[in-house]
């Protein structure tokens, strides 16, 4: 049946058979595509007390009705496995951007199922409905970059393939898999290397077909592009700006006179970029130097980033000095994927000024530790790898549990120094899991069992764990308070939701805020201004609730949820107001079928209230309240002069906390005492199949 | 039929009516040409070509400008040396603020209010980089200088200084943040932020 949206059809690989089949994408239609597909395909087909690393969990790339379409910022590739990182390896995602989900769709694909293992190093070719499981010899054991250009070579310039490095390969549990250059997604690169699978390659000329009338289609498109922001949607300019009512030094939206692209030939100037002039839209965010400082404009060749993205926030860096380590001097990354490495250097930067983060020696350290990381394949765990190594090393525990030939043989001296050549061997020793230091690709739950960190290690906000689980702290109580303590406590690993912090990140002024938080929240009570909370109400669990329902379908639509939803634009004429209904018109316009905003956001809390089940299935337990939903005590315990909810403080009340679960235990229709969907919910849900097999294990509220 | 004075009568308002529009226009023109480069149109510019208006009638020919229904983007503020106007199409409001006081060479006055206006409506405290950034674009000796001068002013005691932990130094207006709110947040938007991005 022809579809649009869609492309109708997933591939299933089987890699221990080397069965490839089809199935229909429409069955999985509820649950939208994406994450949606994903979660669905774990929960009918993996038995909880699997292990990620086993033949019998699969891994799920798949994308939405919106990818491929043109969708500004519709390039997000998801995938969903078992996470190795997690204590109870439960059910995670990871995505990420650049182009794949993208070519699989013009292959004709909406998602690849890969199941099995395969009996030696394969990667799978996808041209269109020519598919077939290559042999991987010859890139099995090379780096991300190197798979990357070889595959590309052999399949041509225009496919895109998605790989792991030596990490992956060697099963480390902080392993990612990338496509392009540096378009990660974190947690699932060991699966893949436990399959025997180091990439998949896509290429297609197909088209990804729209219901609507296509004037129709371009006009939401236009309306669309007059409400984008910057980076983050952020609506305000970074500075003072001629047209800016409103500025705010952290936003992203850098762009202004005089601000170049400096290493371009011959060089591009930012500009103003006036939010009317909707062609300047690429040239709002000049990452490299938001991210690194003034020091990296002369460095800035371009931004990249995702098909059909008009933001762009990868800066595409030209560093000459990074070559006297070895390597390229071309970089690209973005946020995070610079930062990381940078953290790992716990003794600093060899020329760490006061401001110490926005040197030269800051910049290539990040440079090079990007390329480090990338070409391995490694994961950060969201920035956790530097503060686990920081408490190990702080207290003694490598010298104690490093063998002492190991430990000599580890160059202190360079980290002492700042000297970035520390990164190299470093790296290398986490990826190819050489001696006992590699653990700390474990991951924070793992490492801290086997070195028997302390309980300070949990406990102090310096290390950053928000959950007994081994997750940090991302967007969490520092963002809107209960708003972004109780979202991080509802995932398998850092919550990787945006959708809060892009909204009091945007720039606007408090009260402007919570006067639009009101129009959507029900009360400007909604949001409180920054480090001056009150206690929990019910519209902070309207927000809580808004925001994880809409970052869960922009996975599935697939959707980047670092610019989406449009809650608000850098229109003053509108009064900064957005259109939160744009997901479910570009919906209802590629696929045919008419979808309210309501109906969308019902889709949501299927998709994660699956995720919840499949959850408490692979826990082993229906008590969430007390044995997923946690938070470490420094969260509760900082600042001890100060009492919660005056003026200063962000330190949560852990009485007021048990309350923001309850209440969002009740937005989402969950047993308030457990945390657990109810029959009722599962069945309004549409899944009374889910409630059925929840009861018979015991899990299902009573 | 009107006679030959009533027609020439009408004739005259008809010219004069021309002349009029023809003046605001000129008026106009100016105001948007200048703010379309961002710059301030002074009261005083309109006595010199291509207005070449009397000083008698400056204020009256503004006062006309400004009712005119299509030139609603013209805003007009009094500053400290002059009159300013500017085309809200091409400089927002609290811009031209700037602008004015710039203009003014009020320095002073420019750090304070917006440093409360940031502490007032944002709220947060204000990294006193900020104003050797444009538009500012104050030298390294001006900003120490005009920063000594607050604490010489009865009337800006409110304006507080607050250091993050690497050093960075931050002013704040304790008449719309408390210090404890301002100190926690000049330690996120300099230190913490950066580490979890």
């Amino acid at each position: 049946m022809a579809t649009t949206g869609w492309t109708g059809k997933i591939l299933r690989v089987n890699l221990s058979s080397g069965s490839i089949t089809t199935e229909d994408t429409l069955k999985y239609k509820e649950f939208i595509g994406g994450m949606g597909i994903g979660y669905k395909v774990m929960w009918d087909e993996v038995p909880e007390g699997t292990h990620p690393f086993d033949p019998e969990n699969k891994i799920i790339f798949a994308a939405g009705p919106l990818t491929g379409t043109g969708v500004p910022c519709s390039g997000r590739t998801n995938i969903t496995s078992l996470l190795p990182t997690n204590p109870y390896h439960a059910i995670s995602d990871s995505h990420m951007g650049g182009h794949f989900s993208v070519r699989m769709k013009y292959g004709g694909w909406d998602g690849i199922i890969i199941e099995g293992k395969a009996s030696k190093p394969v990667w799978l070719r996808i041209e269109n409905d020519d598919v077939t499981i290559e042999d991987a010899s010859h890139v099995w054991g090379k780096g991300i970059f190197e798979t990357n250009a070889v595959l590309t070579e052999e399949m041509g310039k225009e496919a895109v393939v998605a790989a792991i490095g030596q990490a992956g390969e060697n099963l480390v549990n902080m392993s990612v898999i990338i496509n392009g250059a540096s378009h990660s997604a974190g947690g699932h690169g060991g699966v893949l290397g436990s399959k025997n699978l180091k990439a998949i390659g896509v290429n297609g000329n197909q088209s990804v077909g729209i219901a609507a009338d296509r004037k129709e289609w371009l006009e939401l498109d236009k309306y669309m592009m007059s409400l984008i922001g910057a980076n983050n949607q952020h609506v305000v300019p970074n500075a003072p700006q001629p047209w800016a009512e409103y500025h705010n030094p952290g936003s992203r939206w850098t762009g202004k006179k005089d601000l170049y692209w400096g290493a371009a030939n011959p060089p591009v100037e930012t500009g103003e970029c006036d939010p009317k002039d909707m062609n300047s839209v690429g040239l709002r965010t000049q990452k490299a130097v938001f991210d690194h400082g003034e020091v990296a404009e002369k460095h800035t060749v371009r931004m990249g980033g995702c098909h059909s993205c008009p933001v762009r926030c990868h800066s595409q860096l030209h560093i000459p000095k990074l070559e006297e380590y070895g390597y390229s001097a071309n970089v690209t990354n973005t946020c995070v994927g610079y930062f990381s490495p940078g953290a790992v250097m716990i003794n600093g930067i060899y020329d760490q000024d006061e401001d110490n983060t926005r040197t030269e020696g800051a910049m290539i350290t990040r440079g090079l530790g990007a390329q480090l990381a990338d070409d391995y394949g490694m994961w950060c765990n969201y920035m956790q790898l530097g503060r686990d190594f920081l408490y190990a090393y702080e207290n003694g525990i490598l010298e104690k549990v490093l063998p002492e030939e190991e430990y000599n043989s580890i160059e202190w001296d360079l980290l002492e120094a700042g000297d970035p050549k520390f990164l190299v061997d470093f790296y290398r020793r986490l990826a190819y899991k050489e001696g006992e230091l590699s653990h700390l690709g474990d991951s924070a739950y793992w490492i801290a069992k086997r070195w028997d960190f302390g309980d300070d290690y949990w406990n102090d906000a310096k290390y950053g764990l928000w959950s007994p689980l081994g997750f940090p702290r991302h967007h969490s109580n520092e963002t809107a308070g209960q708003v972004g303590a109780v979202i991080s406590c509802m995932f398998n690993r850092d919550a990787q939701c945006h959708t809060h912090i892009n909204f009091t990140g945007s720039g606007l002024p408090i009260d402007l805020q919570r006067e639009i938080a009101g129009e959507i929240w029900g009360s400007p009570e909604a949001l409180d201004p920054p480090a001056d909370y009150t206690p929990m109400n019910e519209y902070k669990a309207k927000f809580a609730k808004f925001s994880i329902i809409r970052n869960i379908l922009h996975d599935s639509l697939t959707l980047c949820n670092w610019m989406w939803p449009m809650v608000l634009s850098p229109l003053k004429e509108r009064g900064y107001r957005g259109d939160t209904s744009l997901e479910a018109k570009f919906f209802s316009m590629a696929t045919g079928y008419e979808t309210s905003e309501e109906e969308l956001d019902l889709a949501g809390e299927r998709i994660f209230t699956l995720h919840r089940a499949m959850t408490m299935k692979q826990m082993g337990t229906m008590d969430m309240r007390n044995k997923h939903d946690l938070m470490t005590d420094w969260i509760f315990d900082a600042d001890p002069e100060e009492e919660p909810f005056t003026p200063g403080t962000v330190k949560m009340d852990r009485e007021d906390m048990e309350l923001a679960k309850t209440l969002l235990y009740k937005e989402m229709g969950w047993d308030e005492t457990t945390g657990a969907p109810t029959r009722a919910t599962l069945e309004r849900l549409g899944m009374g199949y889910v409630a059925d097999e929840l009861e018979e294990k015991g899990f299902l509220p009573g | 039929m009107n006679s030959n004075k009533e027609q020439q009568g009408h004739l005259k308002d008809a010219v004069e009516q021309v002349e009029e529009k023809e003046i605001l226009e000129i008026l106009y023109e100016i105001i948007a040409e200048n703010s379309r480069e961002i710059k301030l149109t002074k009261r005083s510019d309109f006595l010199e070509e291509p207005a070449s208006l009397q000083e008698e009638e400056v204020e009256e020919k503004i006062n006309e400008l400004m009712d005119v229904k299509d030139y609603q983007d013209i805003i007009r503020i009094k500053g400290k040396k002059d009159d300013y106007l500017f085309s809200e199409e091409y400089i927002d409001k609290n811009y031209g603020e700037i602008l004015i006081k710039l203009e003014d060479n009020d320095l002073l006055t420019l750090m304070v209010d917006t440093v409360r206006r940031e502490s007032k409506i944002y709220p947060r405290p204000t990294d006193i980089r900020l104003f050797k950034k444009a538009p500012f674009n104050f030298t390294a000796d001006t900003l120490e200088k005009v920063k000594g001068e607050l604490q010489k002013h009865e009337e800006f005691q409110d304006i507080k200084e607050q250091k993050a932990s690497n050093g960075a130094v931050y002013l704040y207006s304790d008449k719309f943040l408390q210090h404890k709110q301002a100190k926690s947040l000049t330690e996120w938007v300099e230190v913490l932020q950066r580490q979890m991005p």
